[in-house]
């Protein structure tokens, strides 16, 4: 994924990388902000799970007990201490819509510098039905440019 | 994610589309110049054109009553929205990293 339409964050934590990877995942109902959380419904969204392994579920969980709530994505590569790739989408899309997250943990020093990669923005059609014939990766270029227009001005 | 965003996303989502787009950024045009850089036929060209000019992509200036000296303009305002919403994500990614790395120094100093 080398084109520019995609959202990158970064931070270092003091801890290793099998260690990050294990808090980042296990723990996710514990750290995750809930109050930012403007993808879903923050009023229902209780916690976030994440299943561990390929084929996991992202849940924003409305109900605890029962762990019902809005499937936020799947697992596509459960790498423990070095990768973590899942699908992720909000209410409203199209079931075959979807973007992609994901987080490398690198060891930095004595920590873990964790990137979080989010893009596939050009997949997200629900107002074209029809358009994935000829889809190129052209998009994110043309975006790269624009932006780099705009910041420009 | 904005309906706008949607629009803007969705006329961006075709080559020929874009290929019109990439043509407009180095300056205005009239759909006549347009329709002969293309191999495909003038009223398809038009549909493509129609289609950016509801997304709000580019906009068309009636010079005179024939259609063809129509002159398409590229707009700004949704190239600047989509970079701004990957600012907001951006943004709101920076922030549940700032949440992780307290809870791992919770963890770790719990630990010691």
């Amino acid at each position: 994924m080398s084109t520019p339409a995609i959202a990158t964050a970064s931070v270092e934590v003091p801890c290793a990388p099998e260690v990050a990877f294990q808090l980042f995942t296990a723990e996710i109902g514990r750290w995750w902000k809930r109050g930012t959380n403007y993808w879903n419904d923050a009023d229902k969204g209780q916690e976030l799970r994440l299943e561990p392994g390929v084929g996991g579920r992202l849940v924003e969980v409305y109900d605890p007990e029962t762990g019902d709530g809005f499937e936020v994505g799947r697992v596509l590569a459960w790498e423990p201490g070095r990768r973590l790739v899942f699908t992720w989408r909000q209410a409203g899309w199209e079931p075959s819509e979807s973007t992609e997250v994901e987080v490398r943990f690198e060891a930095a020093g004595a920590g873990t510098r964790v990137t979080v990669e989010h893009g596939g923005w050009e997949r997200v059609r629900s107002a074209s039905p029809g358009l994935s014939d000829g889809y190129s990766h052209g998009w994110g270029e043309l975006l790269h440019f624009y932006t780099q227009d705009a910041e420009a001005r | 994610m904005a309906n706008n965003i949607d629009a803007t996303l969705a006329a961006l989502a075709d080559p020929t589309r874009r290929r019109i787009v990439e043509l407009l950024r180095e300056r205005p045009r009239r759909a006549g110049d347009l329709a002969a850089a293309f191999e495909i036929s003038t009223p398809s060209v038009s549909r493509h054109l129609r289609v950016l000019r509801h997304s709000g992509v580019v906009t068309g200036h009636e010079v005179a009553d024939d259609a063809r000296l129509r002159v398409y303009e590229l707009q700004r305002e949704p190239f600047t929205a989509l970079g701004t919403w990957l600012d907001q994500v951006q943004a709101f990614w920076t922030d549940q990293l700032g949440a992780f790395r307290e809870h791992v120094e919770q963890a770790t100093r719990a630990e010691q």
